[in-house]
């Protein structure tokens, strides 16, 4: 039986009312993202009817004490602010469930209160276990779950997971953890978040390439030639994420998961449909067809690097090494630069350029694709300037996108210079974009997986990095690059697109 | 001729395109022009050019367009054709650019107001759709010539005389003149957010099961506006396969009679209240201003009651003017619906 009032008011997979357990309640991630992403769901009056919140975590507090936590947070946070009376409604339906992550009493317990909310509300048994909480309580948490018998379906209903990156911070870790997640829920009830997906943006590329006609037939090497993808940061260790920080590093912490997502949108072949399996298929090929960069290539092919003390919007700074928790003798790099391949016949001999780094001289990530220089004829034959037609992605911020061409200068002599097509999210949409996380929420509600990473993409992308760590980590490790906090990164990383005659693109 | 009114500034019809340019090029570099559609608002009476500028002044905060304003007054004697240039500016959402909305308004009297086509249309920004907001009935100028260049057609049965008329008139210009414009009513947007709620109700299977037994729907709505009953009506009606037995009677999946009353209001919101009542169902839909804009739903099924708040959206004419064009799409639930509304009013 299905809702006949449904038919057209909702242009996307209907979310399904449940309960949403979030392991790992008390953290920053709960209380500035998920919690936020379900009140303004509310306020937007798309949250499924009954739908309740259980916050599992360590330390003691009753339920009053941690919705007005979560209050607190969410009006300071919400991009709709907070009404009063939609804030009572939403937090009536909240609660919170102490209990350590290894004691199996705890989830018992938990089993028992979830049937008690259905029984009460005479919803269907849903659940949606969000595990938040730091990596190492993974394998603890998923096995409760499973002991206790929550991981397992009950009759009309269904369980789900989403789990936060890290998915690991290596090939074999992540295998491991996806055996203990598969050993828990079947991979169609696994969500691996990946906020980057979440932005529309990101969503944006896909509809780029594949709702208009004119770019496919010129997206390959024929037409291309390079791609670079920025993710450039002006923050260093603020908040005390230093320790953290530098257990993983930029390839592991931002590589590995958001900017190879990127890259498999960019360069994946036209899902035969729009089906979560058939769009992450060929994210799937992507990774499967980056031609490994290992041993000697690495120093070569990648540059890693640490910010020195400088100066960020008129505001001097530490160097890495000297930041909060963090070594002093640290070899974890704070920045990453790689130029490596795919090896398809869409892209062969295409390069493409990705760098990652923090404390850079300003915030913003884009895709630039850069397409090969025209005849050097007719208007081209003296130009001595790069006459090169560069299509800009810019993820954030100020979402939109660009087509830099050359025109005729106004005058009696033939000029050319470059100018800008320019759309700009901010101008063009009045209205403001559901955040991330709101979008990923509903989704893993509706059970439509499309924007959340699967098993084999994972593992295929720390195949990737694997390599790479190895020969940083190996006998003879490539050195340390640095760069003055503030600039744009080691001159080694300028030199990866140097030797070929090209150049970062200015952001 | 540069007098500066409520309207902009007054310029000749055929300086329009350089008295814009003018425009922008007086204005600093913090200033962006915006416009993603043409949005054009036809009126025929008195007074219509200052009100909707103020309308248009609303509609911009989200939707930037160029706006062509009409008012056509085919009163016969001289005629006249004068314009109007000004824009509506917002800051964006970065909080450093102002957006800027261009408006271009129009007086057309006697013979002048039949030539809506070659004076405004030749206005338009060319590449970005036409949505036309006639107001009012649908007069002679509503005809081939100038409704082929629409792509979106806004009109209010609210304000309509014969409604019946008025629907064959855009049912004929689908049918035999190959109309391709998608037509908006705005009595179908002033009851968006309680069918929103209508659905959130039946969302649960419990509920679900409860349809067929629906017997009675009670609406309360402000006077002037049973058309917005009548087309939610008409919805649950064809939603739920219910059969038409006489103007507003129908019968439900059981073949029992569906009573349905329509109370009105003075004042207030247009519709403000709507109750279901089934054999083990009740649904109380009301808006509740005194927290804020919202619809408190309430569902008792059974022994169960629930509640939750939901948006109820505004009702000014650029708040449902905003509904529609966020939502997009060829409006085929409304074009769903009309028949069996048309039907209801007796047509």
């Amino acid at each position: 039986m299905s809702n006949p009032f449904r038919e057209s008011l909702l242009s996307r997979q209907a979310p399904e009312t449940c309960t949403v357990v979030i392991f790992g309640a008390t953290g920053d991630l709960t209380h500035r993202k998920l919690i936020p992403a379900l009140y303004n769901l509310a306020e937007d009056g798309d949250l499924p009817p009954g739908l309740r919140v259980i916050g599992f975590a360590r330390r003691e507090k009753s339920d009053e004490a941690f919705r007005d936590e979560l209050e607190k947070i969410c009006r300071e946070v919400s991009r709709q602010g907070v009404n009063d009376a939609l804030w009572k409604n939403f937090s009536e339906r909240v609660f919170y469930h102490q209990s350590e992550f290894q004691d199996e009493a705890g989830y018992r317990a938990l089993g028992a209160r979830l049937d008690t909310i259905d029984a009460e509300s005479g919803s269907k048994p849903n659940r949606l276990y969000y595990v938040a909480s730091a990596p190492e309580y993974f394998d603890d948490i998923l096995l409760n779950l499973k002991k206790a018998g929550l991981s397992e379906a009950k009759p009309e209903g269904w369980s789900r997971v989403i789990v936060e990156k890290p998915f690991g911070k290596d090939l074999k870790s992540a295998r491991a953890l996806n055996e203990v997640v598969n050993g828990t829920f079947q991979e169609k009830d696994t969500y691996r978040i990946d906020h980057y997906l979440g932005k529309e943006t990101a969503q944006n590329i896909m509809v780029l390439r594949f709702a208009n006609a004119i770019f496919e037939p010129l997206w390959n090497s024929d037409h291309i030639d390079h791609v670079q993808i920025t993710c450039a940061e002006d923050l260093g260790m603020e908040g005390g994420r230093g320790g953290y920080y530098d257990s993983s590093g930029a390839l592991r912490d931002m590589v590995q998961n958001h900017l190879l997502q990127l890259l498999a949108l960019v360069a994946m072949e036209p899902p035969t449909d729009l089906s979560a399996d058939g769009v992450r298929d060929e994210k799937v090929k992507v990774f499967r067809s980056l031609r490994p960069i290992r041993g000697e290539d690495v120093a070569k092919y990648v540059v890693r690097g640490q910010y020195t003390a400088g100066s960020i919007k008129n505001r001097e700074v530490v160097g890495y090494r000297q930041e909060d928790r963090v070594n002093p003798q640290s070899q974890t790099e704070a920045y990453v630069a790689l130029n490596f391949f795919i090896d398809t016949w869409r892209w062969s001999n295409v390069p493409f350029y990705l760098r990652m780094g923090k404390r850079l001289a300003k915030k913003g990530t884009e895709i630039s694709v850069h397409f090969k220089n025209p005849p050097q004829v007719l208007f081209n034959r003296e130009s001595g300037q790069d006459d090169r037609n560069v299509l800009v992605m810019r993820i954030q911020p100020d979402e939109g996108i660009s087509l830099r061409m050359l025109s005729k200068l106004p005058g009696a002599a033939l000029k050319m210079e470059a100018v800008k097509m320019d759309f700009h999210y901010s101008t063009s949409f009045g209205k403001a974009s559901p955040e991330a996380y709101e979008r990923l929420l509903l989704d893993a509600m509706a059970g439509d997986a499309t924007l959340f990473a699967r098993r084999d993409e994972v593992e295929n992308a720390w195949k990737f990095i694997d390599d790479i760590e190895n020969a940083w980590h190996g006998g003879t490790p490539p050195p340390m690059a640095e760069y003055p906090a503030g600039s744009w990164g080691p001159p080694e990383a300028d030199e990866l697109l140097a030797r070929s005659g090209r150049v970062w693109r200015r952001l | 001729m540069s007098e500066v009114t409520a309207l902009g500034k007054e310029v000749e019809i055929g300086k329009i395109a350089s008295g814009l340019r003018e425009f922008w090029d007086a204005e600093d570099a913090g200033t962006t022009r915006a416009s993603l559609i043409n949005f054009a608002v036809y009126s025929e009476r008195d007074g219509a050019l200052e009100r909707n500028t103020d309308v248009i002044s609303e509609l911009t905060r989200e939707h930037a367009c160029r706006a062509l304003l009409i008012s056509a007054r085919p009163t016969g004697g001289q005629s006249s054709a004068r314009a109007w240039i000004t824009a509506h500016c917002q800051l964006g959402r970065d909080g450093k650019k102002s957006l800027c909305s261009e408006q271009i308004a129009f007086s057309l009297e006697g013979p002048a107001s039949r030539m809506v086509r070659n004076i405004v249309f030749a206005h338009l920004e060319s590449d970005l759709p036409l949505v036309l907001w006639w107001q009012g009935e649908l007069s002679e100028n509503f005809e081939p010539h100038l409704y082929s260049m629409i792509d979106r057609l806004l009109v209010d049965s609210s304000e309509w005389s014969d409604p019946c008329s008025q629907f064959r008139i855009l049912a004929a210009a689908e049918t035999e003149n190959h109309a391709r414009f998608v037509p908006h009513d705005m009595s179908w947007t002033r009851s968006f957010y309680f069918r929103r709620a209508v659905a959130a109700a039946f969302d649960k299977p419990a509920a679900q099961a409860c349809v067929d037994g629906l017997s009675r729907i009670r609406l309360t709505v402000r006077e002037g506006h049973t058309m917005a009953a009548g087309q939610l009506v008409a919805w649950m009606a064809v939603q739920l396969g219910w059969t038409h037995d006489g103007l507003w009677g129908f019968r439900n999946g059981n073949g029992d009679p569906v009573k349905v009353e329509v109370t009105t209001h003075p004042v207030g919101p247009t519709v403000s209240g709507l109750d279901l009542v089934g054999e083990t169902i009740r649904i109380s839909i009301a808006r509740d201003d005194t927290v804020g804009r919202f619809l408190r739903l309430r569902v008792t099924l059974g022994d169960r009651e629930s509640e939750r708040l939901l948006p109820a959206g505004g009702d000014s004419k650029a708040q449902l003017i905003n509904i529609q064009l966020m939502r997009g799409g060829n409006n085929s639930l409304f074009r769903k619906t009309l028949p069996m509304f048309r039907r209801m009013l007796g047509c």
